[in-house]
Formats: C-alpha cells, sequence, structure tokens
C-alpha cells in the first residue's frame, strides 16, 4: 500500500470502520510511514479539539427570559390554527344553535352595523372564549357563546350559514382535548348532535352525561326561550 | 431528562404550557448557542439567532414529530436561520470573534490551553474549519460535537445521509489541506494535547 492509497482509507480508520485485510494492510503502512503518521495525527488533533473545546462566548443570563417574553408575546395573537380553528367552530355553533331555537321569531332588529363595532364585537367573543378554554370555565363559555348569538342575530343579515356542516365542526371540534374537558362529550353521542347542544343551551338543562357531578346546570338566559 | 421525561415535556408544551417550553429552553440553549456561534462567529449574531430559533420551535411544536430527536428538529430550525443569516451577509469571514471568550477557566483543558503552542494549534484548527463550507462545517460540528448520525446530520441539514458522509470526507479533506500547510512540528506531539485536558 502506498501513500495515495493510504490516504484514500483516512476517513475509514478515523471512524473505525477499517477491517480485515485492508486493516492490516493500512495498518502496516502508517506504522512506517512518517508522512502518514503526521497527516493522521493532525487529522486526530482535530477531531480532539472538534469535540472537546468548549471555549465559547458565555450566554447571556437573561437569555432564557428574553426568549420566553418573545413567546409571550406570540401567545398574544391567534397563532395556533387549531384555536382559531375551534374558535371559528364555537362562533359558526353559536349562530347555529341561536337561529334554530328561535327560527320563527328570528328577525333583524337593526340595520347592518358598522364594520368597525362588528369587528370589535368579534374580538372580544373571540377573547372571552380564549380565556374560557384556558381557565375551563365552562360557564363562561356558555355565557360568552350566548351573548355572541345574541349579537349575530342582531347583525348583517346576510351572514350565510352552513347548518349541517357547522354541527359536524362542532362535534369534531367538541371531540378535541380543548373543549371536551369542558363538556365531557361522551363517546357516543345518543341524539343528533343539534338535539344535543341545543339541551346544554336550553335555561335548567340537565349536566350532560361524562361531566363530574356537582357541575351546576348552565344559567337561564332569556335569548334560549321560546 | 431523559427521553421519556422530554416526550412529556414536549407535550405539555404543545399544550400551551409555556413553562414546559422554559424547560426545553434551558436544556438545549448551551448546545444550541455553540453550535449556532461556531457558525455564525459572531456572540451578539449568535444569541439572536439561537432566540430566533427557539421562537421558532414554539410556534411550529404542531408540526414536531417525535419520529426525530428534539436536539435533531431544534438543530434544524437554527441551521436554516444561520444559513439565511450568512447568505444575508453574502461572505463568510474568517474573522473569529473571540472577544468574550474569558480565560482561567478551572476546566482541566483550560490549564492545557494556557499553554502557547496548545493555543495555537487550537487557533489553527478552528480557524480552517471556519474556512470550510456552511454544509461541511454544519456536518463536522454536528458530527463531532453534538455526536450526532449522518442520518440525524442529513434530517438537520436536509439532504440524504450518503451525502452528509460526502461532506464529512471532504470537510476532513479539506482541512488536511489547510493544516497542512501550517508550521507544526511535530503532530504526533501535540495529537493528545487535548486528550490530557479533557478530563
Amino acid at each position: 500500500m502506498n501513500c495515495s492509497e493510504a490516504e484514500q482509507l483516512f476517513d475509514a480508520y478515523l471512524d473505525d470502520e477499517l477491517s480485515g485485510s485492508i486493516r492490516l494492510e493500512f495498518d502496516a503502512h502508517r506504522l512506517r510511514c512518517p508522512v502518514c503518521q503526521q497527516k493522521l495525527a493532525m487529522m486526530e488533533a482535530c477531531e480532539h479539539i472538534l469535540s472537546r473545546d468548549g471555549r465559547m462566548p458565555e450566554l447571556s443570563d437573561d437569555f432564557t427570559e428574553r426568549v420566553m417574553g418573545h413567546i409571550a408575546q406570540t401567545r398574544t395573537r391567534p397563532a395556533r390554527r387549531r384555536r382559531r380553528l375551534v374558535l371559528y367552530g364555537l362562533q359558526a355553533a353559536a349562530v347555529l344553535v341561536f337561529a334554530v331555537v328561535v327560527a320563527g321569531f328570528w328577525k333583524p332588529r337593526q340595520a347592518p352595523r358598522p364594520e368597525k363595532i362588528v369587528a370589535a364585537q368579534q374580538q372580544e367573543f373571540l377573547e372571552k372564549v380564549d380565556h374560557a378554554i384556558e381557565t375551563k370555565d365552562r360557564d363562561e363559555l356558555l355565557r360568552a357563546m350566548s351573548s355572541r348569538a345574541d349579537q349575530l342575530a342582531a347583525g348583517p343579515a346576510n351572514l350565510q350559514v352552513d347548518f349541517q356542516r357547522d354541527v359536524d365542526n362542532l362535534v369534531r371540534l367538541a371531540r378535541t382535548s380543548l373543549i371536551d374537558q369542558i363538556f365531557a362529550l361522551p363517546e357516543a353521542i345518543p341524539r343528533s348532535p343539534l338535539e344535543y347542544f341545543m339541551q346544554i343551551f336550553s335555561p335548567g338543562s340537565p349536566t350532560p352525561a361524562g361531566e363530574p357531578d356537582g357541575q351546576p346546570a348552565p344559567p337561564a338566559d332569556e335569548s334560549f326561550s321560546l | 431528562m431523559t427521553r421519556d421525561e422530554e416526550a412529556r415535556v414536549i407535550a405539555r408544551a404543545k399544550r400551551g404550557h409555556a413553562d414546559a417550553f422554559r424547560e426545553l429552553v434551558e436544556a438545549y440553549k448551551e448546545r444550541l448557542f455553540a453550535f449556532v456561534w461556531r457558525m455564525v462567529r459572531n456572540h451578539h449574531e449568535a444569541e439572536d439567532l439561537c432566540q430566533a430559533a427557539f421562537v421558532k420551535a414554539y410556534e411550529s411544536l404542531d408540526s414536531y414529530s417525535s419520529n426525530y430527536a428534539f436536539s435533531t428538529w431544534l438543530f434544524t430550525i437554527a441551521y436554516r436561520l444561520c444559513l439565511n443569516s450568512m447568505r444575508k451577509k453574502k461572505a463568510l469571514s474568517g474573522e473569529t470573534d473571540f472577544s468574550h471568550i474569558g480565560d482561567g477557566s478551572a476546566d482541566a483543558a483550560m490549564k492545557v490551553a494556557n499553554s502557547e503552542e496548545a493555543r495555537r494549534l487550537r487557533d489553527l484548527i478552528w480557524n480552517a474549519v471556519d474556512r470550510l463550507s456552511p454544509p461541511q462545517k454544519s456536518a463536522i460540528l454536528l458530527f463531532y460535537r453534538e455526536g450526532k448520525s449522518c442520518q440525524e446530520i442529513g434530517t438537520v441539514l436536509g439532504i440524504p445521509a450518503v451525502t452528509v458522509k460526502s461532506h464529512l470526507h471532504r470537510g476532513r479533506a479539506r482541512l488536511r489541506e489547510l493544516l497542512s500547510a501550517e508550521l507544526v512540528e511535530d503532530w504526533l506531539a501535540v495529537r493528545h494535547l487535548s486528550d490530557s485536558s479533557s478530563a
């Protein structure tokens, strides 16, 4: 074996991948060739330095706090797509339930509101629901949805709601780890999803199946009276 | 943190518990900073990039899959941020920012480092590493400093494992080429300097 052939095997030697007769030939060359010995020693020195030299600047003491500060700012934005889906589903459900329950009596109470007011109401609703989910406060969630249903009923008459899609959406979302901790839906809903949720929103409704004992029934709300 | 503990912490962080993510930051910040600093060779820029990597990791947590080690995923994010930063600067400088490196650590490596020859060799080697291409440099750093496999390095760099092997091979060859030109009387004598210093 000559130096050129040996050098092609340096990587394999350093990675301990040489074996058998090739290894024997390589070792025989290495032991008698000072040039290859120097080159290998150089590479070994490199490896030692690269893997063990811990010198580097000190990371700032407040590094973690700065990272968490940025993250806190991120969390105030509705950045999580899943959370948005949940909030959208809840909002759609509020529209759906209110429209179905009071279908015979619903009519626009006032002319469409300026965009700013509608956007502000939506933002307020999203913040309330967000807080209710964070704190797992079922009552607050129901109050927010009830209030939102009122607002939507009084709002623009051109809201397009696909009832069946929104019911399916709500059932799907209700099975997520976020909402089912609040409503504790059973695995199989015995009645139609719509009836099930109408029962939840009706005044004096019993605790849905699967919820812990002692949970108070949702507060009575005139919006849902027939 | 064991792998199981880490999985639990990540699961909590995915559910929105910021304190869980803080644990991940504490667990990985030093290693990540070491890698990023070696890539960009600027203290403040390295801190900014590390910070951005952690924030990006938090925002993208939903996309993290336990099929990969969390460190691999985190280093992937950091590597891409480093590349973007280096492209913006348009040139890789061979300058090394050692301005914040302290002296006189109690660590055994530092005792040896006080010797002039060891210090000179260390600088030679790191300067040579700095002259490698970003993929070669990243492969070398992740292989030797992080102990990652070619498969894991491939995940970080977004290339096949066989290409990682090629980068390692070419990186080593380039280092031999660069260091061969340096005046070192006897590499055999200095080869084990870090052995004695790595206690």
